[in-house]
């Protein structure tokens, strides 16, 4: 996979479909080593259908998808299993489990996938939380956390074993504006010190000009890529009227962009 | 100066050991990660341990990646050090490096020691405490659910029209129709069961044709009640504790709240009028089969024709026999139904809670059943 190595995700002719619906099809896509990506579109283009798809939890109907070289869309796990120790997921509602504080909830996947042990991992443990401003909370349970806060413990698990590859679901939405403002710093700087590559799923638009640096737009209509490219550039250059709306955050006939 | 050779080789890194007088220098190659840390931190450790005092210096100048697992490693480098006694200061840690621990408070990491023990966890006296309170909870929350649910019943008796006939219809099936297979296996295997310890007691004494008698008293009676109440705890109690409790954890029954909709009414009345309406047919059909169990034993075992063992539980079972079964049944239906939807709406937490909540359900519900059941034996009894 010579020509994959600059490319950490590389994404062929992708059509996904629930149940006989197509959702978007011939969805053709490479994210750079390093690089913060967005996956951008109105409400029900299909991004997280995309994104549960690049992460392996929904099978594509057709195409062909590699992470880090992997090609993980064949019919075996095993590249799926290769791959899944490099990357980390952030879902939309943190998804931490009930039964565990939150500091055993982000040493899970140290104590799960490394050797690691005692003090190392509890370093560790703590460091994550402090970058998500939640020291002090490791004895608490999920149930005993604001939202925006477990949204970040969740972020500080996601984190845990400094994976390669980041994908967030929805980073700032139930978040107030201070807090998703921090935690796009908080994702500018990880990028930079770890050289972790991020793929954002979000409609977010402060978001989308701070720190995403390329981004592929979906489409509802489509049912496919509509614009690819900066956000910036998009925003005043794209020939697709819809794509410039969605960027200036202007209302549309009909269809009503968020 | 007296250098000392490389101590330690890794694929990716590479750990150089100086110590002259006073200055322990480590300088570190390479990747410091998850992967090479437990090589990077025995050598690190003892020779630190041999150095007796004075300064370490932890040379970052050739680490090309540093990961959380890194810096967690270096921080229990520099722990080690401190409480030898030894200086510790990081040299040339880089751009990257340094904006990485620009991120963490290293004092306050430092000063934080043990892992945090859970909080539910406290003291016998603490959890005492607790428990107590939570228990006065309980009892004025079911309090306050039986009253509603009264209420609830009070208001659709009033207006039927309000009562959600369509979920009732959908519970009746999957609190009867779907449980009719494995209630009707358990009360004939029970029903045979019966029939051969009958026939083998019985015939000793030469009063075989008593097995009619028999098994359909005690079936009528008792066991088809209880086989029922305790199968439909088991698979619809438990059912509707965890619906309503995932309902009450995602919020749903928060938001019927807040549109005006009472969740006892909305969610509850439904299941237990279902309950109601099933659970006599279920016994009934227990009954059926049950005795039916016992017949073919008798049939099979003693001499007794089919027609004769007909006759002979016909006679033997009075209509007030069946009616007490169905009210006892209709009892059991309310205790088992109302409280799956009770432990349903306390659940707190999430999916543990859930559980918790299913399993008090199920438990709660058979316990009230045999209890009631006996209560109305006695009461029973004491009316004759």
């Amino acid at each position: 996979m010579n020509k994959a190595s600059d490319f950490i995700i590389r994404v062929e002719d992708l059509e996904g479909r629930y149940g006989e619906t197509t959702i978007f099809r011939e969805v053709n896509f490479e994210v750079r080593r390093g690089e913060i990506f967005g996956i951008l579109g109105g409400s029900g283009c299909g991004k997280s259908t995309l994104l549960k798809i690049l992460i392996g939890l929904l099978a594509p109907y057709r195409g062909r998808i590699w992470l880090d070289g992997e090609e993980t869309t064949r019919a075996s796990h095993d590249g799926m299993d290769r791959v899944i120790g490099k990357m980390g997921v952030l879902f939309q509602a943190g998804a931490l489990l009930s039964s565990l504080t939150i500091f055993e909830n982000v040493a899970l996947p140290i104590l799960e996938n490394t050797e690691l042990r005692g003090a190392l991992v509890e370093t560790m443990v703590r460091m994550k939380l402090q970058m998500v401003s939640l020291s002090g909370y490791e004895d608490y349970y999920p149930d005993e956390l604001s939202g925006g806060m477990k949204k970040r413990a969740a972020l500080a698990r996601a984190m845990a074993l400094d994976p390669q590859l980041l994908f967030f679901d929805e980073p700032s939405a139930g978040l107030d504006p201070i807090t998703a403002a921090e935690l796009d710093q908080l994702i500018l700087t990880l990028n930079r010190s770890l050289d972790t590559t991020m793929v954002i799923v979000t409609h977010d638009l402060d978001s989308i000009f701070t720190v995403i640096e390329r981004a592929i737009v979906l489409d509802k209509a489509a049912k496919t890529i509509i614009a690819a490219g900066d956000p910036k550039e998009l925003r005043e250059h794209s020939e697709n009227s819809k794509v410039r709306s969605f960027f200036r955050r202007e209302a549309m006939q009909r269809a009503t962009v968020s | 100066m007296s250098p000392a050779p490389s101590d330690s080789k890794h694929k990716d890194f590479d750990l150089d050991v100086n110590s002259s007088d006073h200055v322990l220098t480590l300088s570190v190659k390479g990747k410091l990660d998850k992967a090479t840390v437990p090589a990077f931190l025995k050598p690190c450790l003892h020779s630190l341990r041999e150095q007796s005092a004075g300064e370490v210096h932890m040379d970052l100048s050739g680490v090309g990646y540093l990961d959380g697992a890194g810096l967690s490693a270096l921080m229990a480098v520099e722990r080690e050090a401190k409480h030898l006694g030894l200086g510790f200061t990081l040299v040339n840690p880089g751009e990257r490096i340094g904006s990485l621990l620009s991120l963490v408070d290293w004092d306050e990491l430092a000063a934080k020691r043990g892992i945090p023990a859970r909080r539910r966890d406290s003291g016998l006296i603490d959890r005492l405490g607790h428990a107590a309170i939570q228990l006065v909870r309980d009892v004025y929350f079911q309090i306050n659910f039986v009253g509603e649910l009264v209420y609830a019943f009070g208001f659709s008796l009033r207006h039927p029209a309000k009562v959600r006939w369509g979920d009732v219809v959908n519970s009746m099936e999957r609190v009867g129709v779907d449980a009719l297979p494995i209630i009707g296996l358990i009360s004939l295997l029970v029903g045979l069961v019966m029939g051969f310890q009958g026939a083998v007691s019985l015939s000793e004494y030469g009063v075989g044709v008593l097995l009619a008698k028999l098994v359909g008293l005690i079936f009528v009676q008792e066991m088809g009640p209880l086989i029922t109440a305790i199968m439909v705890a088991g698979r619809s109690g438990s059912a509707f504790a965890s619906e309503i409790g995932t309902m009450t954890v995602s919020e749903e029954i928060d938001a019927l709240t807040t549109m005006g909709i009472s969740p006892t009414h909305f969610v509850a009345v439904p299941k237990v009028i279902a309950t109601l309406v099933v659970m006599p047919f279920l016994t009934l059909y227990a009954d059926v089969v049950g005795i039916a169990g016992g017949m073919i034993v008798g049939v099979s075992m003693l001499d007794i024709s089919f027609s004769g063992y007909v006759v002979e539980t016909m006679s033997s079972i009075e209509l007030w026999d069946v009616v007490h079964g169905s009210i006892k049944s209709m009892i059991f239906a309310v205790l088992i139904s109302g409280v799956g939807c009770l432990r349903g709406f306390q659940t707190r937490g999430g999916a543990e809670g859930v559980g918790r909540q299913t399993t008090s359900a199920v438990v709660t519900g058979i316990f009230l059943v045999v209890l009631a059941n006996a209560l109305y034996r006695i009461g029973h009894q004491a009316l004759n």
